[in-house]
């Protein structure tokens, strides 16, 4: 056997961020590609990457909630339309600069999930999942009157947003804003993963009992992780809004809380980079599919009705990945890195 | 008093199904205790009512009271227990199956406490779990689920460990050094144990004193070697019957002495 692999020498390296040499070079190549990306791809897919990246915000906020504390949520798609309407109203009434808006969604996503925590405290399984989709509807039908009494039945427009002098206008600019924002949530949930919050939230998904008996205040930090999660989309709902350009409550299904599951599902539940993942591939998708219907020999009645054909792969990939690989891309990265990692052997030896 | 006080504790099951009336036990510190019993004699009832875990609804404590160095426990919930350093070490649920042994032990929130100098005491007393650290909880057998419920257990720093069936379903040899640990933490970190057990044999063996429960009391009490020698608990809890097989009569006899001391 080769004498490799990471040999920790201390306990305290059990507690580390950079656990080892592999990550540091996959975070380095990651950034550098991420640099690079929009100089070496057209305007459309740098476009497609952006939705993805908000996307990504809003799949990380969910696994904090489904994949790290185990309570099923299916307001989703409420609380981003609550970040998106709080942009649209603040915006629509009194015109004011993002730098306001977007704490205000926050805001606004905190008493969203104090309001939606707290009585999740009692229920469990799926009598918790009915009270959070109970609460989509109740945000739903709160934006829809608002935009059928305020601002005619299309939507609200906003503005491209400026800071000082400078207006996030185009492609590429928005990219780099997403990147950053991203790439803060990630670390803020990395971060969040292995704090004490974040041992809790597992503790408690695994089992309350147990957590209870460790000396965690179960319900203090079930609410927390309301609380955290719902800002946060209210935040990816607000930045959406923003790069959007307009808010409309059409746009807020509960199609869009599916697809969100699905995000973290297919990436992986309780995993950063598997959020991550989930929330590009769901995003670049429909338009894989929309190229590959275009190119490939297919009956033209596909082509009329996409939309029925992108719902449709969507349905057997999720489907796919539920019944073949329901730790997601994930797992399978894992395995694949695992397969290169022990070469030539087939497994890992024993102690 | 300095150590655990339970007091003429009573607990009712949905305002119906009385599991304790009246149990008084001392855990005095840096002691183990036993409290043995059979099936539903209220054992555990005993240990989640101190641990604060009995919700109230539809299992309450209704009467008695629960003091750990003169300070009442029940009513406080569940963490705050666990502040005060009462950790309970459950019977069933009691590791994350799907996480890793670190990340086990990890679980707990110890704010402000040095928790790496804490785990490399918990891989000195359990040195099977070192080569195991990076593995999943749920593939553990029997024997390691429960040495790393006991090592996350003293990640909270206890002061009092409530210990639940330790011994159920392990192998004599894995029981045998499962005691030694207890021991080692009594007289190496000054950590009392309630130690609840079916087990008698094992727990007389490591037990500094002994209660034994039936039907939600305490029917007799004393040191090991008292219950040892005693009659009745030979008969009905150590398996060594004096009379050779159960009869009917004997059983009858049994009722009546358990009758005169309850």
């Amino acid at each position: 056997m080769r004498a490799s692999g990471y040999f920790k020498t201390r306990y305290d390296f059990d507690f580390g961020f950079w656990e080892t040499p592999f990550r540091r070079f996959w975070v380095v190549a990651g950034l550098c590609g991420m640099v690079a990306f929009p100089f070496s791809v057209s305007g459309f897919w740098i476009g497609v990457v952006n939705l993805a990246a908000i996307a990504a915000i809003g799949a990380l906020a969910l696994n904090l909630l489904v994949g790290y504390t185990g309570q099923l949520s299916l307001g989703h798609a409420g609380f981003l339309a609550a970040g998106a309407f709080t942009v649209g109203i603040l915006v629509g009434q009194w015109s004011l600069p993002i730098w306001l808006t977007l704490p205000a969604a926050i805001v606004v996503g905190m008493a969203l999930g104090v309001l939606v925590g707290v009585p999740a405290l009692r229920l469990r399984g799926i009598y918790l999942s009915i009270s959070t989709f109970a609460a989509y509807f109740v945000i739903l039908s709160l934006v829809i009157e608002y935009q059928s009494l305020f601002s005619g039945s299309s939507g609200v427009l906003i503005p491209a947003p400026q800071i000082g002098s400078w207006i996030f206008r185009g492609e590429r600019s928005w990219y780099f804003v997403l990147m950053a924002l991203v790439g803060l949530a990630t670390l803020l949930c990395l971060n969040l993963k292995r704090s004490h919050i974040g041992r809790a939230w597992l503790a408690i998904r695994e089992r309350e009992l147990a957590a209870s008996a460790l000396g965690i205040n179960v319900s203090f930090y079930k609410v927390m992780a309301f609380v955290i999660s719902t800002a946060m989309t209210t935040f990816a709902g607000a930045l959406g809004a923003y790069y959007a350009g307009f808010v409309s409550a059409e746009a807020f299904t509960f199609l869009v809380t599916v697809e969100y599951l699905t995000m973290i599902l297919i990436g992986g539940l309780g995993s950063v980079l598997g959020a991550l993942l989930g929330a590009l591939f769901v995003t670049v998708l429909p338009f894989l599919v929309e190229r590959a219907v275009e190119v490939l020999p297919v009956p033209a009645t596909f082509k009329t009705h996409l939309f029925a054909v992108q719902i449709g792969v969507f349905a057997i990939l999720m489907l796919g990945f539920l019944m073949f690989e329901p730790r997601g891309l994930v797992r399978i990265w894992g395995r694949i890195r695992a397969y290169f990692e022990l070469w030539p052997f087939k497994y890992r030896p024993l102690q | 008093m300095r150590g655990l006080r339970v007091d003429n504790l009573e607990s009712v099951y949905n305002k119906a199904v009385t599991a304790l009336s009246g149990v008084s036990l001392e855990v005095p510190e840096g002691r183990i205790v036993a409290l043995v019993g059979v099936n539903g004699s209220g054992k555990s009832t005993t240990l989640n009512a101190i641990a604060g875990l009995l919700p109230g609804d539809p299992q309450a404590v209704t009467g008695g009271g629960v003091w750990f160095d003169d300070e009442r426990l029940d009513g406080l919930p569940p963490h705050e227990v666990v502040r005060r350093g009462v950790v309970l070490v459950p019977e069933r649920e009691k590791i994350f199956e799907t996480l890793t042994v670190a990340e086990n032990l990890q679980a707990s929130v110890a704010k402000g406490r040095d928790q790496a100098a804490r785990l490399a005491e918990v891989f000195e007393l359990f040195p099977d779990l070192v080569p195991r650290k990076a593995s999943i909880a749920g593939y553990l057998s029997g024997g390691q689920r429960q040495m790393l419920a006991l090592g996350r257990a003293l990640l909270c720093y206890p002061r009092l460990l409530l210990v639940d069936e330790m011994t159920l379903g392990l192998a004599p040899k894995v029981i045998a050094e499962l005691l030694t640990r207890l021991v080692q933490m009594r007289d190496g970190l000054g950590i009392s144990v309630l130690l609840v057990e079916q087990n008698v044999t094992a727990a007389l063996e490591v037990a500094d004193y002994g209660y034994i429960l039936e039907k939600g009391r305490i029917v007799f009490h004393g040191t090991p070697d008292k219950l040892r020698s005693h009659e009745d608990v030979k008969e009905f809890y150590l398996g060594l019957g004096v009379a050779g097989a159960r009869s009917y009569r004997d059983v009858k006899q049994y009722r009546r002495t358990r009758r005169w001391w309850g």
